[in-house]
C-alpha cells in the first residue's frame, strides 16, 4: 500500500533514505516530462529535475500537509524551468528535437506530425506550454493546474484555449492539415 | 450556429467535456471553410497528441536524484550541527570571559578614582570592609599628588615675592600724578529720591498709552456677540 503524502514527507524530513527514495520516484516522471516540455533539452531536463528534487526536499518542512503534495511539487518544478530558460537565454543553446522519437506505430506522416507538434509548442508562451503539458501530457485537472501555478482556474482554462489555437494555427500553416477537409459522423467528407 | 459558437463547441470537444456533433455543429461544419479548416486541424492535433508519449527519465535519474538529495540533506545536518557546536563555543567562549573579568575588576584596585577606597565602599559595606592592600597602594599616589601642589605653591609663591620686589623698588621713582580739586556743591544726595521721580516719571509717561489700550479692550468686548445663558461682560 504506498504510503500517503504526508507520512512520507514526515519519514523524509526524518533522513530515512528509503522515504527519499519513495517520493522521488513517486513524481520523477511527471517532473522529468515537465522539464523536457518546457525546456526542450534533455540533459537540462535531467539537470534541472535534480534541482527541483533538492529545492523540494530543502522546503519539506515548509509544505503545507493539508494541500496536495503534488501541485506543489509541479509548481516547483515550473519555478525551476522558468529560472533556467531566463539563465539558458543568456547562452543560447540548439534545442534537441533531434532526440525526439514516436510513441506509437508510425504511419504516414505520424513522424512529421509529432514533430510539428513539438516545435509548435516550443514555439508557445511558457504558461501556455506549462498548461498545455500539463493538461495533456500528465493529464492533470484544471484546478490541479490552477494550484500549481498559483493562478485561478480561469485563466488557466483560457491559457489552455489559447495555445490550442496557435498549436492549430500552426499545423495549418505547416500544411499539416488537408485544405477543406472535414469529416463528419456518419462518414460524409465535405 | 455561428463560427464563434462552433470554435467554443471545438475547445469543448478538445478539453473533452463536448458530447459529440449536435446537429447545429454539423451544418454549419457543411458551408464553413474557416471552422472546417479549424476543425481538421483540431483532429490532426489529437491524432498528434496520442502519439505523443510523454518523456521517459533516463534509468539512473531516480537513483542520482535520490543520492544527491541525501547527500545534500547530510550536508545540511552536518552545517547545522557544526553551527550549533559554534555558537555553543562562543556562548561558553562568552560566559567565561565574562566571568574572568568579573573575577579580575573585583580583585583590581580603582586608580582611575582620587577618592580613597573607604570612600568607594557602599553604605552597606563598612568602612573596614575595605582590603589593607588597597589602602597601602592608594597612600603613595595621595602622597605624589600632595607634593605636586607644595611644589606649584611654592613657585608661586617665590615669583610673587620677587615681582612684589621689583615693583617695590620702581614706586619712588614715579611721583604720582595730582588729582583734580573737585569742588562739591553740597553733601550728595541719597539715591532714593532721584529713582523715586525716575519712577514717577515713566508712569506719567505711559498713562495715556494704557488708557488708549483700555479703551481698544473695551470697544473689542462690545461688539463681541453674546454668550449663550450668560449676560454680556460688564464694560
Amino acid at each position: 500500500v504506498p504510503a500517503d503524502d504526508a507520512s512520507l514527507v514526515r519519514r523524509c524530513l526524518r533522513g530515512e533514505a528509503e522515504a527519499v527514495g519513495l517520493l522521488v520516484g513517486r513524481f520523477q516522471a511527471e517532473v522529468y516530462g515537465l522539464c523536457v516540455r518546457l525546456l526542450h533539452h534533455r540533459h537540462d531536463a535531467e539537470d534541472v529535475t535534480q534541482e527541483v528534487f533538492l529545492r523540494v526536499f530543502r522546503s519539506l518542512g515548509r509544505w503545507d500537509p493539508s494541500r496536495p503534495l503534488r501541485p506543489w511539487v509541479l509548481g516547483i518544478s515550473v519555478n525551476r524551468c522558468r529560472t533556467w530558460l531566463a539563465r539558458r537565454a543568456r547562452r543560447p543553446e540548439p534545442v534537441d528535437f533531434l532526440q525526439e522519437t514516436v510513441a506509437g506505430p508510425a504511419a504516414d506522416d505520424s513522424a512529421e506530425l509529432v514533430r510539428e507538434i513539438r516545435r509548435a509548442l516550443a514555439g508557445l508562451r511558457l504558461e501556455y506550454r506549462t498548461v498545455f503539458v500539463l493538461f495533456y501530457e500528465q493529464g492533470r485537472p484544471y484546478e490541479e493546474i490552477a494550484e500549481a501555478l498559483g493562478r485561478p482556474v480561469g485563466t488557466v482554462k483560457t491559457w489552455l484555449h489559447r495555445a490550442r489555437l496557435e498549436l492549430l494555427a500552426r499545423l495549418r500553416e505547416r500544411g499539416m492539415v488537408p485544405d477543406g477537409e472535414a469529416v463528419i459522423p456518419g462518414g460524409r467528407r465535405t | 450556429m455561428n463560427c464563434r459558437a462552433c470554435q467554443a463547441w471545438l475547445q469543448r470537444c478538445l478539453d473533452g467535456e463536448a458530447g459529440g456533433y449536435s446537429a447545429a455543429v454539423e451544418r454549419h461544419l457543411r458551408y464553413c471553410p474557416e471552422c472546417i479548416a479549424l476543425e481538421a486541424a483540431a483532429r490532426r492535433l489529437d491524432e498528434g497528441l496520442r502519439l505523443l508519449a510523454p518523456p521517459a527519465p533516463p534509468p539512473g535519474l531516480a537513483g542520482a536524484v535520490a543520492g544527491a538529495v541525501l547527500r545534500d540533506f547530510r550536508a545540511r545536518r552536518a552545517r547545522r550541527a557544526r553551527r550549533w557546536a559554534a555558537a555553543a563555543t562562543a556562548l561558553a567562549a562568552a560566559l567565561l570571559l565574562s566571568l574572568g573579568l568579573r573575577a579580575v575588576t573585583s580583585t583590581r584596585p580603582n586608580t582611575d578614582s582620587p577618592a580613597p577606597p573607604v570612600a568607594r565602599s557602599g553604605p552597606e559595606a563598612p568602612p573596614s570592609a575595605a582590603p589593607p592592600r588597597d589602602e597601602a597602594r592608594a597612600v603613595p599616589l595621595r602622597d605624589a599628588v600632595n607634593k605636586a601642589g607644595s611644589a606649584v605653591a611654592s613657585l608661586t609663591s617665590r615669583t610673587a615675592d620677587e615681582a612684589a620686589g621689583h615693583t617695590r623698588l620702581l614706586l619712588p621713582a614715579v611721583a604720582p600724578p595730582p588729582l583734580p580739586d573737585l569742588a562739591l556743591a553740597g553733601p550728595l544726595e541719597p539715591a532714593v529720591g532721584p529713582l523715586r521721580e525716575a519712577g514717577q516719571g515713566v508712569s506719567a509717561g505711559l498713562e495715556p498709552v494704557a488708557t488708549s489700550a483700555r479703551r481698544a479692550v473695551d470697544l473689542f468686548l462690545r461688539d463681541l456677540p453674546p454668550i449663550d445663558g450668560e449676560a454680556r461682560p460688564g464694560l
